[in-house]
Parts: C-alpha cells; sequence; structure tokens
C-alpha cells in the first residue's frame, strides 16, 4: 500500500511537471512587424502567447533593419503578423531570411491583421485601371479604434489556426478588447443609446460627427452624451489640418478632423519653391490650424510652414511605444487624443 | 508687385547662398590645397555624433532651453576632430591624410548608428535633424550666421599669411618656424565650427560643392590666392543665382539645383580650359565634338530601351454602368459601396435595380446594407419590395432595421411601417426608436406625441395612434 502509494505520488509528481513545462514551453511565439500590433496580440492573447515586435514604436515602419535578437525570435516563431497594405515591404526579406517555412507568406504561420479593411486613399476605379502605384491604399489602420478590432479578430483568426485548443480563451478576450474598445472610444450612454453598429457604419462613412449634432435628445444634441475619446475629442473636432505624410486619414474619419493637404510632396525629398508656397498659400486661406506630424519625422519643414500660417505643429506617435509611457493600445489613444486637445486649446498663434 | 511677392520667398536662401559663397570659397582654396577635400563631411559627422551623445545623455534638441547644451557638445566633439586632424598630418606620409579623414568619416557614422540603435527613443528624427534644406532657412538664423561667419572671418584674415602659409607650403612654413601643429589644430577648429554650422542649414551637398567646385575651377585658371579668391567667388555667386533660377521657375528642390548648376560650370569651364590650351586647337575642337556625340549617343541609345508600359484599357469601350455593376461582384465591401452609390444617378439603366436587390439578398455587410436600402428608396423601384422585406426580416440592429424600412415606406409599402412600430415596442433600440417615431409622424403629417424619455404610460396612447395610422395604411 505504502509503495502503491509511493509510485502514484511520483506518477502525479512527474506529470505535474511535465505539464507545467509543457505550459511554458508551449507558450505561442509570436512575432508582429509593429508594436501596435504587439500590443493587440498582447490583448487577445492573453498568457498563452509571448509576443515581440521587430519595429520600434519611433521608428519609421517603412524602412526597419533588425537586429541579431530579433532574427532568432523570428527564427523560433509559430506566427508572424504583419500590417499589410505594403506598408512593411521588409517583412518577406525578415521571413525569408530566417529561414522559418513556418512563416512564410501565405502559410498558416502568417497573419495580414489588415485583412478585409476597407483602406481609405485607394484610387478611384478608373486611376486603379490606369495603373496607380499604390494600389492597396493608406495602410494605417490601427488608428481607428473601430478597424483596430478587426485587426484584432485577424490576429485571434490566426492565433487559433496556431492554438486551436485555445479558441475559446482567444474568443473571451477579443470580445473583452473589443467591449473596452467600444466603451473608450464612445462612453457608456452614446453606446446604450445608438448600438456600437451603427455608430461604427456612421464612423465610417464620415457621417458620425453630423449625425450626433444634428440630432437631439431631451433638447440636447447626442453629441454632448459621447464620453471617452470621443467625448474628449470635442476641442478638436472639425478643425482644418495639414499631415506631413499620408498618416491620419482613419483617425481623421472617427475624430472629424479634416485633413486638407499633405506636407511633404514625396517621401525623402526636399519640397521645389513653389510647390511650399503653395501649401503655405492654401493653409492660410484655408483657414488651418493644426500640422500633423509623426514624430520620427524631421519637424523642420511643418515648424517653417508654422511659422509663416500661425497654425500649430502636433507631433504625434503613431504607434504604441512611440513614447515613454505609450506601452498599450489605450495608451497610444489616451495620448493622442490629449495632445490634440492641448495642442487645440493652445489656439491659432500670431 | 506680383513678381516680388514671389521672391519674397526666395529672399533668405539668396542671402544665405551669399554668405556661404563667400566664406566656402576662401576656406575651399585651403581645402583642395591642403589636399583634404572630405574633410567638412568627416568633421560634420563628428559634431552629428556630439548632438546624438548629448541626447543620450538626456537632453532634448526640440527643448529650447536644452538647445544650447546639444550645441555645445557638438561643439565639443568637433574641437576633438579638428584636434585628430591636426595630429594626423604627417611629414612624410606613407599614406596619405585623406585615407585617414575617410576612416573618421565612417567610423563617426557606424558609432552614430549603433548609439541610436539603443536609445529607447527620440534618436530617430535626429539624424536628418543635423542636415539642412537651404529653402526652409529663416531670416532670423541668417542674421546670428552672419555674426558667426563674420567673426571666423576676421579671424583668418588677421592670420592669413600663417594658415595660407600652412596650406601651400608646410615645409617651407615649418623652416620659416611656424608651430605647423598650433596652427592647424586653430585652422581645423574654425573651420569645423563653420562648417558644421553651414550643414545644418544648407545640407551636405551643397556644402561640399561650395567648398570644392569654385576652389578647383580657380585653382586651374588662376596663380595668385588673390585672383582665384575673386574667380571662386564669381563662380559661386554667380552659379548660386542660376540654380535658385533653376529651382524657381521649374519647382525643382533648391539645394540640389545650386550643386548641379555648380557641375555644370565646372563643365562649361573645364571644356573652355582644354581648347584655349590646347596646342591644336582645331583637333581639340574634334575632340569635344566627338565626346559631346558619344555622350548624346550613349543616353540616346539607353533611352531607346525604356520598359514598354501595356497599352492602357480602352476605357470608352466599358461603360459606367459596365464597370459598376462589375464592382458589385467584387466581394470587397468597400467597393460595393462606392459602386453602389455610384449607380444611384445611373438608375436609368434596367440592369441597375435586378443588380442592387441580387446583392442585397446575398450580402452580410451592414454598410453595404444601408447604402443599398437608401439608393433602392431612391430609385423607386417597386420590383424591390421582396427583397426589402427579406433584409427587414433579418436580425439586424435597429437603425439598420429602421433604414430598411425607410425604403420600403419610400416604395409606397405599407410593411415599412410596420416594421417601424416594431422598433418603437423594442426595450433596446435606444435613439432609433426616437427615429422611428419622427418618420413616422413625418409621413402621417401629425405629432404623435411620442417621447423615448417619457415614462410609458404618457408614450402608451402615442403608440395606440400609430398603430391606427398605420393600420388605415394597410400595413
Amino acid at each position: 500500500m505504502t509503495r502503491a502509494f509511493i509510485i502514484r505520488a511520483v506518477l502525479l509528481a512527474s506529470v505535474a511537471l511535465t505539464a507545467t513545462t509543457a505550459g511554458a514551453q508551449e507558450k505561442i511565439q509570436v512575432v508582429t512587424t509593429l508594436p501596435t500590433l504587439r500590443a493587440l496580440v498582447e490583448e487577445v492573447g492573453g498568457d498563452r502567447v509571448d509576443v515581440t515586435s521587430l519595429a520600434k514604436g519611433d521608428q519609421d515602419p517603412h524602412t526597419v533593419t533588425p537586429t541579431p535578437v530579433l532574427m532568432r525570435r523570428t527564427r523560433e516563431a509559430d506566427l508572424l503578423i504583419e500590417n499589410g497594405f505594403s506598408l512593411e515591404l521588409w517583412a518577406d526579406e525578415v521571413a525569408n531570411g530566417s529561414g522559418n517555412s513556418k512563416i512564410f507568406r501565405g502559410t498558416p504561420g502568417r497573419v495580414v491583421a489588415g485583412t478585409g479593411i476597407a483602406a481609405l486613399e485607394v484610387p478611384s476605379v478608373l486611376s486603379r485601371e490606369m495603373g496607380d502605384i499604390h494600389p492597396q491604399g493608406n495602410p494605417h489602420v490601427w488608428l481607428d479604434p473601430l478597424l483596430a478590432k478587426q485587426e484584432a479578430g485577424n490576429i485571434v483568426a490566426g492565433l487559433k489556426r496556431i492554438d486551436p485548443q485555445g479558441g475559446a480563451y482567444y474568443d473571451a478576450r477579443l470580445a473583452d478588447f473589443s467591449q473596452r474598445v467600444d466603451v473608450a472610444l464612445f462612453g457608456e450612454e452614446l453606446l446604450g443609446l445608438i448600438g456600437v453598429e451603427k455608430l461604427t457604419r456612421l464612423a465610417w462613412s464620415g457621417e458620425l460627427h453630423e449625425f450626433l449634432t444634428s440630432n437631439q435628445l431631451g433638447g440636447r444634441p447626442l453629441i454632448e452624451r459621447a464620453g471617452g475619446w470621443l467625448g474628449r475629442a470635442a476641442p478638436f473636432a472639425g478643425a482644418k489640418a495639414y499631415e506631413f505624410h499620408k498618416v491620419w486619414a482613419y483617425f481623421a474619419r472617427v475624430f472629424d478632423i479634416e485633413l486638407t493637404g499633405t506636407i511633404e510632396e514625396r517621401p525623402g525629398i526636399p519640397p521645389g519653391p513653389q510647390y511650399l508656397r503653395d501649401i503655405i498659400d492654401r493653409a492660410g486661406a484655408e483657414g488651418v490650424s493644426l500640422i500633423l506630424v509623426d514624430n520620427f519625422y524631421d519637424p523642420k519643414l511643418p515648424n517653417n510652414v508654422a511659422r509663416e500660417t500661425g497654425a500649430t505643429v502636433v507631433i504625434l506617435p503613431d504607434q504604441v511605444d512611440g513614447e515613454p509611457g505609450v506601452s498599450t493600445y489605450f495608451q497610444l489613444m489616451d495620448y493622442l487624443v490629449d495632445t490634440l486637445v492641448a495642442a487645440a486649446s493652445e489656439g491659432p498663434r500670431g | 508687385m506680383s513678381l516680388f511677392a514671389d521672391w519674397r520667398w526666395m529672399l533668405a536662401p539668396m542671402l544665405a547662398c551669399l554668405i556661404l559663397s563667400l566664406t566656402h570659397v576662401y576656406l575651399g582654396i585651403h581645402v583642395v590645397s591642403r589636399k583634404v577635400i572630405f574633410v567638412d563631411l568627416a568633421l560634420a559627422q563628428i559634431a552629428a555624433l556630439g548632438a546624438i551623445y548629448a541626447v543620450v545623455l538626456g537632453y532634448d534638441p526640440h527643448e529650447p532651453g536644452d538647445a544650447l547644451a546639444v550645441a555645445l557638445f557638438s561643439l565639443a566633439f568637433t574641437f576633438v576632430g579638428a584636434a585628430l586632424f591636426s595630429l594626423s598630418r604627417m611629414k612624410n606620409e606613407r599614406v596619405p591624410q585623406e585615407a585617414f579623414i575617410g576612416i573618421v568619416y565612417a567610423a563617426a557614422s557606424a558609432a552614430a548608428v549603433l548609439i541610436l540603435s539603443k536609445s529607447p527613443t527620440g534618436g530617430e528624427e535626429l539624424k536628418e535633424m543635423l542636415v539642412g534644406d537651404i529653402l526652409l532657412i529663416p531670416m532670423s538664423t541668417i542674421v546670428t550666421d552672419v555674426i558667426l561667419y563674420s567673426a571666423v572671418g576676421l579671424f583668418h584674415f588677421l592670420f592669413r599669411r600663417r594658415f595660407l602659409a600652412i596650406s601651400l607650403d608646410s615645409a617651407g612654413a615649418e623652416q620659416a618656424g611656424i608651430n605647423i601643429r598650433l596652427w592647424d589644430l586653430l585652422f581645423y577648429m574654425t573651420f569645423g565650427v563653420l562648417v558644421t554650422r553651414s550643414v545644418a542649414i544648407a545640407g551636405v551637398l551643397l556644402v561640399f560643392s561650395y567648398l570644392v567646385i569654385p576652389a578647383v575651377i580657380a585653382q586651374k585658371w588662376k596663380d595668385t590666392i588673390a585672383a582665384r579668391l575673386y574667380l571662386g567667388w564669381t563662380v559661386a555667386i554667380l552659379g548660386s543665382l542660376g540654380g535658385i533660377l533653376w529651382s524657381f521657375y521649374s519647382d525643382y528642390p533648391t539645394g540640389p539645383a545650386i550643386v548641379m548648376m555648380l557641375a555644370a560650370f565646372l563643365v562649361v569651364s573645364s571644356v573652355t580650359y582644354y581648347l584655349r590650351h590646347a596646342e591644336r586647337p582645331a583637333r581639340a575642337v574634334l575632340n569635344v565634338a566627338a565626346m559631346l556625340l558619344v555622350g548624346f549617343g550613349f543616353f540616346w541609345t539607353l533611352g531607346q530601351f525604356g520598359k514598354v508600359s501595356a497599352e492602357p484599357t480602352d476605357m470608352t469601350a466599358a461603360s459606367p454602368v459596365d464597370l459598376y455593376l462589375g464592382e458589385l461582384e467584387s466581394d470587397t465591401p468597400a467597393l460595393q459601396a462606392e459602386a453602389i452609390s455610384a449607380l444611384a444617378g445611373l438608375g436609368g439603366d434596367s440592369r441597375v435595380v435586378p443588380a442592387l436587390t441580387d446583392l442585397l439578398d446575398r450580402t452580410d455587410s451592414a454598410q453595404v446594407v444601408e447604402s443599398l436600402v437608401e439608393v433602392l428608396g431612391e430609385l423607386a423601384d417597386p420590383s424591390a419590395v421582396p427583397s426589402l422585406r427579406a433584409a427587414a426580416s433579418r436580425d439586424v440592429d435597429p437603425f439598420l432595421k429602421l433604414s430598411i424600412a425607410t425604403a420600403l415606406a419610400d416604395l409606397d409599402d405599407p410593411s415599412g411601417y410596420r416594421v417601424m412600430l416594431g422598433i418603437l415596442d423594442d426595450e433596446n433600440a435606444g435613439f432609433a426608436r426616437v427615429q422611428a417615431a419622427e418618420t413616422l409622424s413625418s409621413r402621417a403629417g401629425e405629432d404623435f406625441g411620442y417621447d423615448m424619455l417619457d415614462s410609458s404610460d404618457a408614450n402608451a396612447d402615442a403608440l395606440r395612434r400609430m398603430e391606427d395610422w398605420v393600420r388605415s395604411q394597410g400595413g
């Protein structure tokens, strides 16, 4: 009897031991191209995944050179997640260079988080026929929280392919994340009144602000019932802005910023004198009050335009990890909204 | 007036070019004589390394209060670089000093990349920050720069004999008892301060060109320092003006345009020099003509191998309706929505309504349904009613249900009003109930007095009257 007990105890212990070591090893190894995707994976993957980002938050995502440590992580990865829309042209180079066939393009270990998202600034039917150079449109979809939910959904689909046992876990975390994004964006009251489906359709057709200001309930426009980021964004709602590089279309659509021009003529090429004069004249005529500049770009040119027009340059991170203290998706949106509110309340300068 | 208004933008760049021409042609004569052509690039890179080091130590170049500290770090590094270059001059050099300069450049650049790769944040744009664009130079900068450049210029003017003696004939200078190491150090220190500043306002390319191109032309044509200076200044100023004019009227970036203009001056001057000094002028002219011909032939021939792009598809062959009907089949909601709103204006075509109802039957995108029902309501074709009824019976959110109901009402189908009543009964329909009541009121032409925020008792009567009205419409 004692002997049987000892055998059973040893067996149990060893089972427990293998279970824990297996549990530690079984963590899904995920590599993302961008830190924002890493933050989304952390939200939906919880403690079933181990995730690293190849790019840093204050880097230009168009050009990234990974280090040896990151390449080792890539070789061991079960899943490589990229944003898509031809943003990370280096992703294939990294995947192929790692020799890790699990994450090659087209394999189950490769996730394009932007799949199924309707991109903005896609050339129209006719110019697409003529062969436009950017047929896939603006890639910065994660700056719209509603689209970030969609990217999180694609990430969950990828995680479930690799780790089917975790399916229910990932689904629950995705539902929880989506709920938290909805509340953080609209506030409980507006969500209850209008529902996330209608709010999403309005936001994506660019009619959200118009709908919320023109419809009244109890004698007050609905916009006054907005909470969260949308409620806080009131000081810069309706503002006209220039952007340095074509980045902010999705953010502007939700928060009702009218983007009237791009400061950069062509990426990396200094502007010609006529072009510079034209954007300065136009900014004055249109009443542009904000100039949105991603924090990895040289602010010299936007500062120059701001000096001539009295607009305010707003330096913004476009990624999680782009500024100290911005390490989750929610912190990124908080930072963006707060910074823009501060810039808008500063008012135009002489 | 308009000409002045146009040129107001170019005034600051022109003044900056003038200052750069005056100072850099003089320094360029030194640099070319000393055979240290790339020392400006190396010193600018060392200065950049200094600024990056300051950032690693916690200074923020964007903060006005920190800018001075960053500049001082930069200056300190420049002086260390100057010391390196004055020490690296050998009397009987087995290795040219140019090699050492190149090594310093490469090492400083690599060090900058390494430091930035570990800096947690805020370093990425620094590399660009240190390289300016002459088009963007503000007037206020020009004033401070005139003071700085004049001070360095005065220093060089006062001690011109010693500086020139070392640059032109270092052995002779040493015999004359000049402390070569000391004066070399002073030369590189002043040169480093100036060049670092110039790169910050005008960019690496332009500074290098101002240093080297006029000096090379002058060296070829003239023998005395004074004559070289005058010719160099003329070339630099004319080249700047030409480059700025070209850039202004063709809208090319200003810095590179000036560089190309200076390079063109060099080509023209070299050809002229060759023709003037040739022993057999006729033969020389022939050579130049042959070179031109070869050059032209080279580019013309390569031009024939341009990639042939496919003939653009003939857009007139397919009518817009065909194109948009094709988009409806694309399975991409965004494309479908775009095509739907485009087709709204083309309702005259008999294929449009069947294609739209067909899409309504199979799509599961709420966005597509919303734009579909809006357009179907506008087109008011009764054949859409069965599809709309089917859509209204699906499990969709109350606002979408209301849009479908409104479209049905637009097609004079009273079942739309029945759907609206259903929304009013739905406790969870939120603001959609307000809109349903408003729609019913406006269709009936009477205010039923429904108030969502009111208690349900007061609304019961309103609901009953709406019910009666809907029944009277046959719904």
